[in-house]
């Protein structure tokens, strides 16, 4: 006879994501509110909670619960995220530098997008924009904005009325689409300048990921 | 059907939450990817068991298939990048990581607790070169200054235990000894013994209530960098930090 619950490890791992992604873009949470948002009783939480509490996948935090350093390390060591991240940022640093704009790497998941680094400049980051989020590509003007690049692998492309510059990454065997994303609101630059910039700084970007991938 | 490991019999690995994080685990150490096989070998689990695991995993994007097994996948980056603690001490702790590098030159590194390892949240890149400066590196914490850094604060005596059990009668007195020097001084040190040639100088990050969150430490030259001269800088950030994590 089948008990509910915790011993079907399908069921189990159902849970378990219900618990984790009720986080949504919240740092801490209690058990109650936890529970409401992964639509779970209240008790069936508190056992699922203090077992991932005691994983290290929970931490506690001022009295709640949040995300836990177990899974920061596991985050950290996703291979796409990680070689894109190391290869983008020196080169987005530097196009921030010389333009002033905030400067995003974004990876193309079907039909979302993920934010995979965030270089700040002047403009302020639109809601829900933060590193390892991930958006409908069709809900926001970023999203489009990145698909159509990643589609199109049109390079410096201006979008959304000259509000984005994007460009795909070269990416050598990799299966994920990359795109560089420039937030070309309030620039200083002409758009033409800042797509020429954009372009450059994706070729700089896939050449680092080619240098790693070649001294492995 | 019985379907045999290749050497030991499989170990008890109790609840299914503890068998998904022994494959995970093992996906990540093997880096990038892992066979099914080789899955099973590691993990000691039937592999029937870590098929099945396996398939809910990458339905569920914490592994994605690759050409000769799996790696770690986008979901675990997602609910990584949100963890709450990392989050907290990077938005926090810029200016004061900023003045301690520019004050020393050397790495400066942001520590978490996980298990009986310190793990890193952010590094800057100081004079030894080797020394890695990636999130989400592993140190121990016995050894390491920003380990003892954060023990010598933490008010569960289980965990001290736990760290402290390779150590045998003397070592683990004098293990427990420094930790109460490390508590008045509030600095930790290491001199070349987690890392030969490598000095570490650290100090706890505390949040409410001075409950111990971290700590924050600076690592070089065994030889150049003096840590009688580094240690009150490295306290003064740990304050600083500290209570700017108050404040958040």
């Amino acid at each position: 006879m089948r008990t509910a619950g915790w011993t079907d490890s399908v069921t189990v791992l159902d849970r378990l994501t219900a618990v984790l992604e009720a986080f949504g873009d919240e740092e801490e949470l209690g058990i109650t509110e936890l529970a409401r948002r992964a639509n779970l009783p209240k008790s069936t939480v508190s056992r699922i909670a203090a077992d991932l509490a005691r994983q290290g996948c929970l931490d506690h935090v001022d009295g709640k619960l949040g995300l836990g350093a177990k899974l920061f390390e596991l985050g950290n060591a996703v291979e796409g995220p990680r070689a894109l991240r190391e290869a983008a940022l020196p080169v987005m640093a530097g196009l921030r530098d010389a333009t002033g704009q905030t400067v995003y790497a974004a990876l193309v998941d079907g039909p979302d997008v993920v934010i995979v680094c965030i270089v700040r400049g002047r403009s302020s980051l639109p809601r829900g924009a933060a590193i390892g989020a991930r958006r409908a590509a069709a809900a926001t003007p970023f999203g489009r904005a990145i698909i159509e690049c990643a589609t199109a692998k049109d390079a410096g492309h201006v979008a959304d009325g000259g509000a984005w510059v994007t460009s795909p990454i070269p990416w050598a065997g990799s299966e994920v689409d990359a795109v560089v994303a420039l937030d070309a609101v309030g620039a200083e630059i002409s758009v033409d300048r800042l797509a020429l910039d954009t372009w450059a700084a994706a070729m700089a970007i896939g050449r680092r990921l080619a240098s790693v991938r070649s001294s492995s | 059907m019985t379907e045999l490991t290749a050497t030991a019999p499989p170990l008890e690995h109790g609840s299914v939450l503890e068998r998904i994080l022994a494959i995970l685990e093992a996906v990540r150490a093997a880096e990038p990817e892992l066979s099914i096989t080789e899955l099973a070998f590691r993990t000691q689990l039937p592999k029937s068991t870590v098929s099945r695991l396996v398939a809910a995993l990458v339905e569920q994007r914490y592994l994605t298939r690759t050409e000769c097994g799996v790696a770690l996948g986008l979901r675990l980056f997602e609910l990584g990048a949100r963890a709450s603690l990392p989050r907290r001490l990077r938005a926090a702790a810029g200016p004061v990581v900023r003045e301690l590098w520019e004050a020393t030159g050397e790495r400066v590194g942001l520590w978490i607790h996980q298990g009986t390892d310190m793990v890193s949240v952010a590094a800057v890149p100081g004079r030894l070169p080797m020394l890695p400066t990636r999130a989400g590196m592993r140190t121990p914490a016995l050894t390491t200054a920003s380990g003892k850094a954060y023990l010598a604060f933490c008010s569960d005596p289980r965990l001290v235990d736990q760290v402290s059990a390779p150590l045998v009668d003397d070592a683990a007195d004098r293990f427990r000894r420094e930790l109460r020097d490390v508590r008045d001084s509030s600095i930790a040190r290491d001199e070349g013994v987690a890392y030969s040639g490598v000095v570490a100088v650290a100090s706890p990050l505390l949040s409410v209530n001075r409950v111990v969150v971290g700590s924050i430490s600076i690592a070089g030259p065994e030889g150049a960098m003096d840590p009688d001269e580094v240690a009150p800088l490295v306290h003064a950030a740990g304050v600083a930090l500290s209570r700017r994590l108050a404040a958040a």
